[in-house]
């Protein structure tokens, strides 16, 4: 199903990948231009920073915003066939890592320019499994969510770009301020840190924070799970 | 043997429109307190058996309830109030075609629809050529199915749907509304000594049909439903002469 999804989102175009990557793409050269060229920052590997810092946000946005409507899109077979519903969020995400593993290809290149080791990027796929955890947490919660508010895409993409501007993707946040100990509670940061901090600046987070990330991951995936299970024998009759 | 035991089985739906499903509205209506709900009661006090072997037809005009009464049965739906037990695997029949996707190819339809009714990768590998053969389309395969006419997709739904359908011998059939596949004379016969093969299985099985001819050739018992309520039962010709009637 995610396969025919994929297929689907990309149909009609050559050039369907390049669209996903075209957001990311564009604003790394905006956001490199205004960052290095304007304000001249001194964020060191800035390009590789800022980019990893905008493939996942942009994962992060891309299958949150699609799971608002996953249901009603699937409308017709939930109303014709007894069927776990989970199936049509899971395969709406796993959609997305197709495309993902295509932004990570471009990210190494990046990297293999910029002469970072790349050794480094081993450690993605166990801060991935997390983070996708985390996201999936989220995919059940606004699905549900999304059968009864029809407007809920609408308003998930403008808290996307509150999102976009409270994370520090493209800047630094400023130390003890108080924008700095707010993003401590807001999970995209962390997984940009830890991303970052391992991936890019090849050092090795204090354990116990990333443990705390990970176990707030399993909870929101339980959590989110949970609010599906308990609604989803009303969404036949509410689509 | 009972296979399918309804009893005083009734079920509501609220008729809000989707336009005051949006948040804004939501916040408005919480916030000016209404809490009216305008509901439709689609069923109300239903109660009826189907043993092992027996053919049920439902008759009814648009809207009678026949087809929310099969989805409660078939687990879609979910009673306001009442019973509903059903013993053995169960196949729900509606719409055939419902799912196909007309920008991807016939092949890729067909395993779309066997992952959507819930077959395993290998299952669908296995009927594959069964769907093609059956359906007369083996040209196409490869064809994205928006170049398709009306009938080669009704063709390919049928074929797609029946042999996508998991358990070959369900003890429970629920057949919505989908005789007659809308392909040509010759599909057309094909398809239904296909039905009628499943029918003739020895499942308990509920037909909800406008076709009288239908329902006088399969239906040992007919239920006519109006307005959410059993109206009439029993022998075919005679709760169709009390439908027909109205």
């Amino acid at each position: 199903m995610a396969v025919a999804q994929f297929k689907l989102r990309n149909e009609g175009s050559y050039l369907g990948i390049f669209w996903y990557l075209l957001e990311p793409l564009s604003f790394f050269v905006i956001l490199l231009f205004l960052g290095g060229v304007i304000s001249n920052n001194s964020i060191y590997k800035y390009p590789l920073y800022l980019f990893l810092g905008l493939i996942i946000y942009n994962f992060f946005l891309a299958v949150t915003s699609s799971s608002t409507n996953v249901m009603s899109y699937n409308a017709g077979f939930l109303k014709s066939i007894k069927i776990n519903p989970e199936s049509f969020v899971l395969a709406n995400a796993f959609q997305f890592c197709f495309s993902h593993i295509f932004e990570l290809i471009i990210f190494m290149a990046f990297m293999l320019f910029f002469k970072a080791n790349l050794i480094f990027m081993l450690a993605y796929p166990i801060i991935f499994f997390f983070f996708f955890l985390f996201i999936l947490g989220f995919s059940f919660a606004l699905a549900t969510l999304g059968v009864y508010l029809i407007d809920l895409k609408n308003i998930w993409q403008v808290a996307g770009r509150f999102l976009f501007f409270a994370t520090p993707i493209f800047y630094l946040l400023p130390k003890n301020t108080w924008l700095f100990y707010l993003s401590r509670f807001n999970p995209l940061y962390q997984y940009l840190t830890i991303s970052r901090d391992i991936i890019i600046y090849n050092g090795l987070p204090a354990l116990y924070g990333m443990t705390l990330v990970a176990l707030i991951s399993v909870l929101i995936f339980l959590a989110g799970l949970f609010i599906f299970e308990k609604n989803k024998n009303k969404f036949a009759e509410k689509l | 043997m009972i296979r399918v035991e309804v009893e005083n089985l009734s079920k509501k739906f609220n008729i809000d429109c989707r336009r005051e499903e949006s948040a804004l509205a939501k916040l408005i209506k919480f916030l000016s307190g209404k809490k009216e709900k305008r509901q439709r009661l689609a069923l109300k006090n239903i109660s009826f058996e189907v043993a092992a072997g027996q053919v049920v037809g439902l008759v009814g005009r648009n809207g009678a309830g026949k087809s929310t009464l099969l989805k409660i049965i078939a687990g879609i739906y979910q009673p306001d109030s009442g019973k509903v037990e059903t013993k053995g695997d169960f196949i729900y029949l509606t719409s055939l075609g419902l799912g196909l996707a007309p920008k991807l190819t016939m092949r890729e339809n067909i395993y779309l629809t066997g992952a959507i009714m819930g077959l395993e990768q290998n299952e669908i590998k296995q009927r594959f050529g069964q769907i093609v053969s059956f359906s007369g389309l083996g040209n196409f395969v490869d064809q994205k199915i928006y170049q398709f006419s009306t009938g080669m997709i009704a063709r390919l739904s049928f074929s797609a749907t029946f042999y996508c359908i998991k358990h070959k011998n369900p003890d429970i059939l629920l057949i919505d509304e989908v005789f007659g596949s809308g392909a040509d004379i010759e599909f057309e016969k094909k398809a239904s000594e296909k039905m009628e093969e499943l029918i003739r299985g020895g499942a308990a099985v509920i037909i909800a049909s406008h076709d009288m001819d239908v329902i006088r050739k399969y239906c040992d018992k007919v239920l006519f439903l109006e307005n959410g309520r059993i109206s009439g039962a029993g022998a075919p010709d005679c709760a169709i002469s009390q439908y027909l009637k109205v």
